[in-house]
């Protein structure tokens, strides 16, 4: 089976992004090796050489995949954040971000996850785009300066402002903490919660 | 000036980089083939080229095929 195409034009946009969704599901549900051109195919309801249309083969479509999505996710992160915000401000935006980020794009954000824990870890971090990074750094640095946050590594700092949040997300993807536990919503009153006690351990 | 690019895909065998050696002089001299590559993961060994129209997908086969590899249309 041949493709036409002219000049490269015509592309099929409602394809591309099954192709794209489908592959972002597979790779989460099933790992890498899940991910074969066969079975992106029949999950997106196109046939192989339409795949081969837009990537070169399956390297080039979770490259691919790999920066767009750390960019749309970067992007969702940075949206009103001013990293000269206050400590306690700056995270409420960024939890009240990421969270949002994660459970309207819960595939995008967990295939990124997958990315971050692979050997493809490395191309995640390069195309994290220097903004995003700067942002961040100057906002802990500027939280030091400012005596409203306490000086630790960052592996100590990213475990207490962060982690938590996560967490947060995970059980309302869940849909429960533990089994036996009452139904679990991420709310803004548990989410305020949280964050409070959160600002206050990484107070001086 | 549009330039019509057609992207042909054909099953192969090319599962090794000495396979792809031994094509490799053949597909860059090929005068409709703009570009190439073998993904060389999937199971199909899909060798991905981009020609220029008219180009004849046979040609191509026929010239896997004497080099001693396996070259089909990709199945749907």
């Amino acid at each position: 089976m041949f493709i036409y195409i002219c000049g490269m034009r015509v592309r099929d946009e409602a394809k591309e992004i099954a192709i794209r969704k489908k592959a972002m599901e597979l790779i989460v549900q099933e790992g890498f090796d899940g991910l074969s051109m066969h079975k992106l195919a029949k999950a997106a309801g196109v046939s192989v050489a339409t795949i081969y249309i837009y990537y070169k083969d399956r390297e080039d479509l979770i490259l691919n995949l790999c920066e767009k999505e750390t960019m749309r996710m970067t992007e969702a992160t940075l949206k009103d954040f001013d990293p000269y915000m206050s400590f306690g401000e700056g995270l409420k935006n960024q939890w009240r971000n990421r969270a949002t980020f994660w459970l309207k794009n819960p595939i995008e954000a967990q295939f990124l996850e997958r990315m971050r824990h692979s050997p493809y870890q490395e191309r995640i971090l390069f195309f994290l785009k220097t903004d995003f990074i700067e942002a961040m750094k100057t906002f802990v640095h500027n939280a030091i300066k400012n005596k409203e946050l306490v000086k630790v590594p960052v592996e100590v700092f990213w475990s207490v402002a962060y982690a938590p949040l996560y967490q947060l997300v995970k059980f309302h993807m869940d849909g429960a903490s533990f089994p036996g536990q009452a139904p679990f919503v991420l709310t803004d009153k548990v989410m305020n919660q949280t964050l409070s006690l959160v600002v206050k351990g990484l107070s001086p | 000036m549009d330039i019509q690019t057609k992207i042909l895909v054909f099953k192969t065998n090319l599962e090794t980089e000495e396979g792809i050696r031994a094509v490799s002089a053949a597909l860059n001299q090929h005068p409709e083939i703009i570009r190439w590559n073998v993904d060389q993961w999937d199971i199909d060994k899909v060798l991905r080229i981009e020609a220029c129209t008219p180009s004849s997908p046979s040609s191509i086969i026929e010239m896997i095929r004497s080099a001693g590899f396996v070259c089909d249309e990709l199945p749907d």
